[in-house]
C-alpha cells in the first residue's frame, strides 16, 4: 500500500503469484481455530492428597507434578530462603532412595526432573518414558513419606544454594532489583522478602528447621499431584493409592499472615551496580490475586502494552529510543500480584524520561482506553500461542514447555489446584480473558495504575560506562541518527 | 495460554538450571538389552551418590522410531521435507539457505540481512507486517547462523495460504528500508554490549576465538564500527547472491496435506530462480590444541569465576562422535554426570557443573563449565582436571556405562511430544549429510560403545595438556591459583570487543 506504480511494475509478477487466492493486501485471515479442552479427573485420597489425572496417548511419555502448598511466603523472619533450601533437601535422599539417587534414576532411564520454589508454592516434577510411571510415583511418594536428612547433606546443599544466589543474582547485573522492589511494594513479611533469601539466613538454617518444616508442610493433605500423559487411568489410580495411600495426614499447617496494607504513596529506591553498564528502571503496582476478575483485564492490558512490535510500549518508547527495551504486564499469582513496567535506559538516556513515557502510556489508557482492534489482537495472540507456541518457529506441542507439553499441563493442573482450588483453570482462563472488554481495561487502569500504589527501583552503573565493552561505540552509533 | 499467565518467576528458584539437549526420535515401544542398574551401595563413579536400589525401575527400555519425512522437490530445486502431524491445527515452516556468516563479504552483513527481512517488504512496512502477522496469530522470524540463514513461519493451519504468502514476501521482496536499518544496527550494538555484561557471555565469545584460532570459524560479535558501516546496498547485494534456491531446504511440520502443499509452494516460489553458484563452506585446517593454555578475563566486582574448559571435538559424521556422546554423558551430562555429582553434590563449589558436546559439518567443541565462588576457583579447577583425567585413566564401570547408554536412548521418547523437535532433527541430518535413517540405527551404535572406546576418545580429545581454560572473574584473587594449571594469558575485554586478536 506504500508502493508506487513503478514498483508495481517491478514486482508485479511475484505479487500476482504470491497473492493468488489470499490477496496479500487484504485483511489477515481470521484465526478461528479453538483451543482444545483438556480433560481430567480430580479426586482426593483418604489422607487428603489431591489427585488430578489427564490421559493423553499422543506420545509415549508421562509427566508427574507434585505441588506443595508452601513457598517463601510461609518463611519466618531469620529464615529467608529456607523453603527453597528445603526443596534442595528433597533430592538428598529418603527412606528408600539414596542421596542423588533420584536424579540418577530419572535421568538414567531417559527422563528429566527438577524442582522449583517461589513465593507461593514448591513443586517437584519429572517427565519419564511411559513405562516408568511407577518409578516417578515411587520417588515422589518416598520423599513425601520419609525424608532422610543429615547435617553433611544440609551443609552441602546450603553451599549449593548460596552458589545459586551468586550465579543468578550477585554475579549478574541488576541482581539486587527484585529484593529492593519486593521489600518496598509489600507490607507482609511473607511477600516482602525474596525466595532466594539472604546469605545470613541460609547460614542460620539447622537440621531441626528441616525436620520441622517437613513435618509441617510436606504432608499429603498439603499437596496436589497431577499425572499427565500416556497411561491408563484405572492403573494410575491404583498405583497412586499404592504409593501414596499410606502416607499419614498431618494437621493443617498454619496459614501465613499475608495481610497487606495499601501503599498509600509512592516508594522509591536507587541502587548502584558494579556489574551493570546501563541503567535499569522498574515500577510495580500492587494489584489483585490471580482469581480476582480484575486480574484478567490487567493481564490483557499487559499484552496490549508490551506484546512484540505491535505493543504500545515498543511503538512509543523503544522505537523512539527512550528505552532500549521495555516490558510490562501482570505477574499473576495467588497473592497480591504486581503489574510491572521495566526498561533498560540507553546510553546517554535518562530514567526520568523513561518514567515519564511509561506514565504517559498509563494516562492514555486511563483516559482514552484501548481500541477494539488492540483487544482483538491480544486475544488472538493468546489463543494462537496455546496452539502454535511462542515464536521463532518453536513452541507448539511440547516445544515451549508450556501448557501443551505433558509437563506444562501437569504443572498447571497441580498448581491451580493448590492456588485456586481449581485445576480447571487450565481450560477456563482463556475464556475469562476473552470476556474482557475495553471498558474493563480502562477501569482497572484507573483503579490500580496510580502513583500512590507503586514502588520504583532504579539501578545504575557504579561508574560511567567506558568500560570494556562497546558502549561508547554504541552511543556514537546513535549520534549518527 | 501459559505464556499469557506470566508466572512470578522473577524470584523463582529451582533445583538446578540446565536444559538438556535431549535427543529426539520416536514412536513405538520395543524392549532392548540395556538393563536398568542394579548396583547398590555407595557408587564412587557418581561422585558419591548413594544407590539404595529399592525404587521400581522398568527394565525394558522404551525405544521409539523417528517418523520419516516425506520429501519432494520444487521446480527450482529446493528440497522440501514434510512431517505431517495432525494433533494440533498448526503449521511450522523452516526455510534454510546457505546465507550464514561464513559467507559474508564483510562482518555483520549476514546477521543484519536476516534481521532486516521482517523490517518491511515492498508491499508492507514493518508495522503493517507486524500487525498482519499478529492479527492472524502467526510468527514470522529470520536469523542467520554460522553457515545458514533461516526464515521461520508458524501459525494456524487454517491460514496455510497466507503463511506461505508471508514467507514468500520476506524471502523475495524485502525492502531494506534505510530507517529500519539504522534501528536494527542500534539494536544489535546495544544487545552485544548487554551480552558482555554477562560473564558467561564473555566466556563464550572468547571460546570461539580460542578454539577456532585463525580460521573463518572463529566467530565473535562484530565490532560497533563494522555494524555502523553497513548500508542497505550491502544487504541487498548479500540477499541477491545468497538467498537463492541452490542448496536450500524447506522443512514443514504440522497439520498439512502434502499434495496441496506441494502445489501451493511451487506456485508461490515459482519466481525464486536458482542463482549462479552454490555456496560452499570455507576451507580451513582445524588444529586441536596440544598444550594447555589458560585465558583470564578480569571482571571486577565478580562474586564468582566462570570456568569454561574444552577443546575441539569432531564432525557429526566422524566415527568417534558416538563414543564421544557417551563419554560426554558420563562426564557431565545432566545432574547424574560425574561433574555435577562431584563438584556440586560433594564439594558444594557450584550451582551446576556440566559438560557439553557439539558437532556439525565442521568440528564442534567438547567442553565443560561451571560458575564457582571466587575463593574456590583453584580447588574447583583441580576437580575438573581430576575428572578429565579419570575418564582417560580409569575404565568406566560396566554399570555406569550402561546407565549412560540407557539415558541417551531412553530420552528419545520425550522428543515425540514435539513435532518441531522432530523436524529440527530431520533437517540437521540433511544439513550434515547424514542418512535419514540415522536415528534408527543410533541406539545400536550407542550400545556398541565400550569402556575402551570411552578412554580412547577421552585421551584423544580431552587428554592431558590439551584442555584450554577460559576464566572470567576477579583477576586479583584468582590469577595465582590458576597459574598452577598452566600458563595464564590475560585477555583484555575491551580488545575483544574491538575485534583485536
Amino acid at each position: 500500500m506504500f508502493y508506487t506504480h513503478s514498483r508495481i511494475a517491478a514486482v508485479g509478477v511475484a505479487i500476482a503469484a504470491l497473492c493468488g487466492a489470499a490477496a496479500c493486501q487484504a485483511d489477515p485471515p481470521e484465526a478461528k481455530a479453538r483451543v482444545p479442552q483438556i480433560k481430567f479427573t480430580d479426586y482426593r485420597l483418604s489422607n487428603g492428597l489431591r489427585v488430578i489425572l489427564s490421559v493423553d496417548h499422543s506420545a509415549p511419555v508421562v509427566a508427574v507434578s507434585v505441588t506443595y502448598n508452601v513457598g517463601s511466603r510461609n518463611e519466618r523472619e531469620g529464615r529467608t530462603g529456607f523453603a527453597h533450601l528445603f526443596e534442595h533437601m528433597m533430592f538428598q535422599g529418603s527412606q528408600n532412595v539414596g542421596k542423588g539417587e533420584h536424579m540418577l534414576l530419572v535421568q538414567d532411564n531417559g527422563g528429566t526432573m527438577n524442582g522449583t520454589t517461589n513465593e507461593d508454592r514448591t513443586n517437584y516434577f519429572e517427565t519419564v518414558p511411559a513405562n516408568q510411571l511407577d518409578l516417578a510415583l515411587f520417588l515422589e511418594a518416598d520423599r513425601m513419606r520419609a525424608l532422610d536428612i543429615s547435617q553433611t547433606n544440609l551443609d552441602n546443599q546450603r553451599a549449593v544454594v548460596q552458589e545459586e544466589k551468586r550465579q543468578s543474582y550477585d554475579n549478574q547485573p541488576y541482581g539486587g532489583m527484585s529484593e529492593a522492589m519486593q521489600s518496598m511494594v509489600y507490607s507482609s513479611f511473607g511477600y516482602k522478602h525474596t525466595t532466594i533469601g539472604s546469605m545470613a539466613d541460609l547460614n542460620a538454617a539447622t537440621l531441626e528447621d528441616v525436620k520441622s518444616f517437613f513435618k509441617t508442610y510436606y504432608a499429603p493433605n498439603n499437596a496436589a499431584i497431577a499425572v499427565v500423559g500416556d497411561f491408563k487411568e484405572s492403573e494410575a489410580k491404583a498405583k497412586i493409592e499404592k504409593y501414596f495411600g499410606a502416607i499419614a495426614r498431618q494437621p493443617d499447617p498454619p496459614a501465613p499472615d499475608l495481610t497487606e496494607t495499601p501503599l498509600n504513596g509512592e516508594k522509591r529506591k536507587e541502587l548502584t551496580d558494579p556489574l551493570a553498564q546501563l541503567t535499569r528502571y522498574e515500577a510495580a503496582y500492587k494489584t489483585v490475586s490471580g482469581d480476582n476478575p480484575d486480574s484478567y483485564a490487567l493481564t490483557v492490558l499487559g499484552t496490549i502494552l508490551s506484546s512484540g512490535r505491535t505493543g504500545r510500549l515498543n511503538q512509543d518508547i523503544v522505537e523512539k529510543r527512550i528505552a532500549l527495551n521495555t516490558n510490562a504486564g501482570m505477574q499473576s499469582s495467588r497473592g497480591p500480584s504486581l503489574f510491572s513496567f521495566s526498561a533498560t535506559v540507553p546510553p546517554g538516556g535518562n530514567p526520568a524520561e523513561v518514567e515519564k513515557a511509561f506514565d504517559a502510556e498509563i494516562a492514555r489508557i486511563q483516559t482514552e482506553g484501548v481500541t477494539e482492534a488492540e483487544l482483538k489482537r491480544a486475544l488472538t495472540q493468546a489463543r494462537a500461542r496455546a496452539l502454535v507456541g511462542g515464536g521463532g518457529g518453536r513452541g507448539g506441542r511440547g516445544g515451549g514447555g508450556g501448557v501443551q507439553s505433558v509437563l506444562g499441563r501437569a504443572n498447571q493442573l497441580s498448581q491451580n489446584a493448590i492456588f485456586y482450588n481449581d485445576p480447571g483453570r487450565i481450560n477456563t482462563l482463556l475464556p475469562r480473558l476473552e470476556a474482557v472488554t475495553a471498558a474493563d481495561i480502562k477501569r482497572v487502569a484507573k483503579q490500580y495504575l496510580n502513583k500512590d500504589n507503586r514502588a520504583v527501583v532504579i539501578d545504575s552503573p557504579e561508574s560511567e560506562p567506558g568500560l570494556p565493552f562497546f558502549l561508547a561505540q554504541a552511543t556514537s552509533g546513535k549520534a549518527g541518527q | 495460554m501459559v505464556s499469557f499467565e506470566k508466572s512470578r518467576n522473577r524470584t523463582g528458584v529451582r533445583l538446578f538450571a540446565f536444559f538438556s539437549m535431549s535427543a529426539l526420535l520416536l514412536s513405538t515401544l520395543i524392549s532392548t538389552g540395556v538393563r536398568a542398574q542394579e548396583t547398590t551401595g555407595v557408587n564412587p563413579d557418581t561422585g558419591g551418590a548413594v544407590i539404595k536400589g529399592k525404587a521400581p525401575v522398568a527394565k525394558d527400555l522404551l525405544t521409539v522410531k523417528l517418523p520419516k519425512p516425506k520429501m519432494f522437490k520444487l521446480s527450482n530445486g529446493v528440497s522440501v521435507y514434510v512431517l505431517e502431524d495432525h494433533r494440533v491445527p498448526a503449521i511450522h515452516m523452516e526455510l534454510i539457505m546457505h546465507a550464514g556468516m561464513l559467507f559474508e563479504p564483510k562482518p555483520a552483513v549476514a546477521e543484519t540481512t536476516a534481521a532486516m527481512l521482517t523490517e518491511g517488504t515492498q508491499t508492507r512496512d514493518y508495522l503493517k507486517f507486524a500487525e498482519y502477522t499478529a492479527d492472524m496469530g502467526a510468527n514470522v522470524s529470520s536469523r542467520a547462523g554460522a553457515d545458514t540463514a533461516t526464515i521461520s513461519v508458524a501459525g494456524l493451519s487454517e491460514s496455510t495460504d497466507a503463511l506461505i504468502a508471508l514467507m514468500t514476501d520476506v524471502l523475495l521482496h524485502p525492502a531494506f528500508p534505510a530507517d529500519r536499518l539504522e534501528r536494527i544496527k542500534y539494536q544489535q550494538k546495544s544487545q552485544i554490549a548487554q551480552r558482555r555484561t554477562n560473564p558467561a557471555g564473555l566466556a563464550a565469545e572468547l571460546a570461539s576465538k580460542v578454539y577456532y584460532g585463525g580460521t573463518p570459524y572463529a566467530r565473535t560479535s562484530p565490532t560497533a564500527a563494522a555494524i555502523t558501516s553497513l548500508t542497505s546496498a550491502d544487504l541487498k547485494g548479500f540477499h541477491d547472491a545468497f538467498y537463492i534456491p541452490n542448496g536450500a531446504i524447506l522443512g514443514v511440520t504440522g497439520d498439512v496435506d502434502i499434495k496441496s502443499l506441494h502445489k501451493k509452494l511451487d506456485a508461490a516460489l515459482a519466481d525464486w530462480k536458482p542463482g549462479g553458484e552454490t555456496a560452499t563452506l570455507p576451507k580451513a585446517v582445524f588444529t586441536p590444541h596440544e598444550k594447555t593454555q589458560i585465558y583470564l578475563i578480569d571482571r571486577p566486582g565478580s562474586a564468582q569465576t566462570v570456568l569454561q574448559f574444552g577443546n575441539l571435538s569432531v564432525r557429526q559424521n566422524d566415527p568417534d562422535y558416538i563414543a564421544l556422546t557417551v563419554a560426554n554423558r558420563i562426564l557431565g551430562g545432566g545432574s547424574s554426570g560425574r561433574l555435577f555429582q562431584n563438584i556440586r553434590e560433594q564439594k558444594g563449589y557450584t550451582y551446576g557443573a556440566y559438560s557439553n558436546l557439539s558437532a556439525g559439518q565442521w568440528p564442534g567443541l567438547w567442553g565443560a563449565s561451571a560458575s564457582v565462588r571466587t575463593p574456590v576457583t583453584e580447588p574447583a579447577t583441580r576437580e575438573f582436571f581430576r575428572e578429565f583425567d579419570r575418564l582417560q585413566d580409569e575404565p568406566v564401570a560396566p554399570s555406569d556405562l550402561e546407565r549412560a547408554k540407557r539415558s541417551i536412548v531412553g530420552s528419545f521418547a520425550s522428543t515425540l511430544e514435539s513435532p518441531e523437535a522432530i523436524l529440527t532433527r530431520t533437517l540437521d541430518l540433511v544439513q550434515n549429510n547424514l542418512p535419514l535413517d540415522y536415528w534408527d540405527t543410533y541406539p545400536a551404535r550407542i550400545q556398541a560403545v565400550t569402556a575402551e572406546d570411552i578412554q580412547r576418545v577421552a585421551r584423544k580429545y580431552m587428554g592431558k595438556n590439551r584442555i584450554q581454560l577460559i576464566a572470567v572473574g576477579e583477576r586479583s584473587q584468582i590469577e595465582e591459583g590458576l597459574k598452577k594449571f598452566g600458563p595464564v594469558e590475560i585477555v583484555n575485554a575491551a580488545a575483544l570487543a574491538a575485534g583485536q586478536p
